[in-house]
């Protein structure tokens, strides 16, 4: 949405392949590694210092081209969402 | 007084102290491989080494003794992991070896699902080198952990088998690790193991549960990598019997097919 900020947690360690990437977070009780793809990557590296939703999904659109038969800002809120949930991002302003 | 049973283990020195006279054979017996010869006055050893105890009564049945010589392995275990955390990338996993050579297959699963089944059943003729926990350090260098096997009773406890007596040995040589097998068991799957190849960010993401201590670990997940690189990659194999696995184990560590058994 309009005015939605978006920040990366900061996360233990982070090993980026051609293929996205893995991340060691600490969860309660000990820690656990996520998976990303390049879509995940690519967004929680843009959201490092925090961004708005518009500018992520015009860097992140810019950075790995166009979605042939996909929306990319739907694209975009999707791995947003997937990564929040996975306590990764932090959202702040209008919910997505 | 306690007896000093002195192990090796995972590279480190574990004194276990035993209350109880009727436990002190039965505890050397279960943990021949692990048998520390160092002199145990020597003030070095003595700093660096960790002290567990297993304590029993004259009174007690056979099944407590037996509970008691469960509950030893799993303090054993505790405590050599404690000590090489941040250290050795250390995997849920069992562990043969090419006598020879010292090529190392690890086979990665969470506990009860197979790693002491698949020892047991592929190690005779192999160097054996841990059904619970391998420790891997620069090089690809195991640390073995040729601990007692945990076989299930009929009673339901478990009793605390000593490798010899499976026909399991250590290998001649230094063990380095050459492959890497997640394993899983599953009864539908035919008689050959389904195997097949995850690429490193996969490998990493699907080892991480089975990794102890991962976080202590200098990089971690560089040193992780670097394991899982060093090894060929990682395998996910599979199987529906353990004994089906034979030819993939073999071929891993440098046997040939009829060797490995």
């Amino acid at each position: 949405m309009p005015g939605t900020r978006v920040a990366a947690r900061p996360v233990l360690d982070e090993l980026v392949g051609t293929d996205g990437s893995v991340v060691l977070v600490e969860v309660s009780g000990g820690h656990r590694v996520v998976r990303l793809s390049r879509l995940g990557e690519t967004v929680r590296r843009r959201c490092s210092r925090g961004v708005e939703l518009d500018d992520l999904v015009e860097q992140v659109s810019a950075e790995l081209g166009p979605a042939p038969g996909a929306d990319a800002r739907e694209l975009v809120i999707e791995a947003v969402r997937s990564l929040v949930a996975g306590g990764l991002l932090d959202t702040s302003g209008p919910a997505l | 007084v306690p007896t000093v049973v002195d192990l090796r283990v995972l590279g480190v020195a574990i004194r276990v102290e035993v209350a109880g006279p009727e436990l002190v054979e039965p505890v050397r017996n279960a943990w021949h491989l692990c048998l520390d010869p160092a002199d145990p006055t020597a003030v070095d050893a003595s700093a660096e080494r960790s002290t567990v105890s297993i304590t029993s009564h004259p009174t007690d049945s056979p099944i407590e003794r037996a509970r008691a010589l469960q509950g030893l392995t799993q303090s054993v275990t505790a405590a050599a992991i404690r000590r090489q955390a941040g250290r050795a990338v250390m995997f849920h996993a069992g562990a043969l070896a090419n006598p020879q050579t010292g090529a190392a297959v690890a086979y990665v699963a969470p506990g009860g699902t197979g790693k002491t089944t698949l020892t047991r059943v592929l190690g005779p003729g192999l160097g054996y080198l841990t059904d619970e926990t391998v420790a891997v350090v620069e090089d690809q260098r195991i640390l073995p952990y040729p601990k007692p096997l945990s076989i299930r009773r009929n009673d339901g406890a478990k009793d605390e088998v000593a490798p010899g007596r499976l026909g399991l040995r250590l290998p001649s040589v230094e063990p380095r690790l050459a492959a890497l097998l997640l394993i899983r068991r599953d009864p539908g799957v035919g008689a050959e193991p389904d195997v097949v190849h995850l690429t490193l960010l996969d490998a990493l993401a699907a080892l991480s549960p089975e990794v102890s201590s991962l976080a202590r670990l200098p990089s971690p997940l560089r040193s992780l990598a670097d394991v899982v690189e060093g090894a060929g990659g990682l395998l996910k194999a599979t199987y529906a019997e353990a004994a089906s696995m034979r030819p993939l184990v073999a071929e891993l560590i440098g046997l040939p097919v009829g060797e490995a058994s």
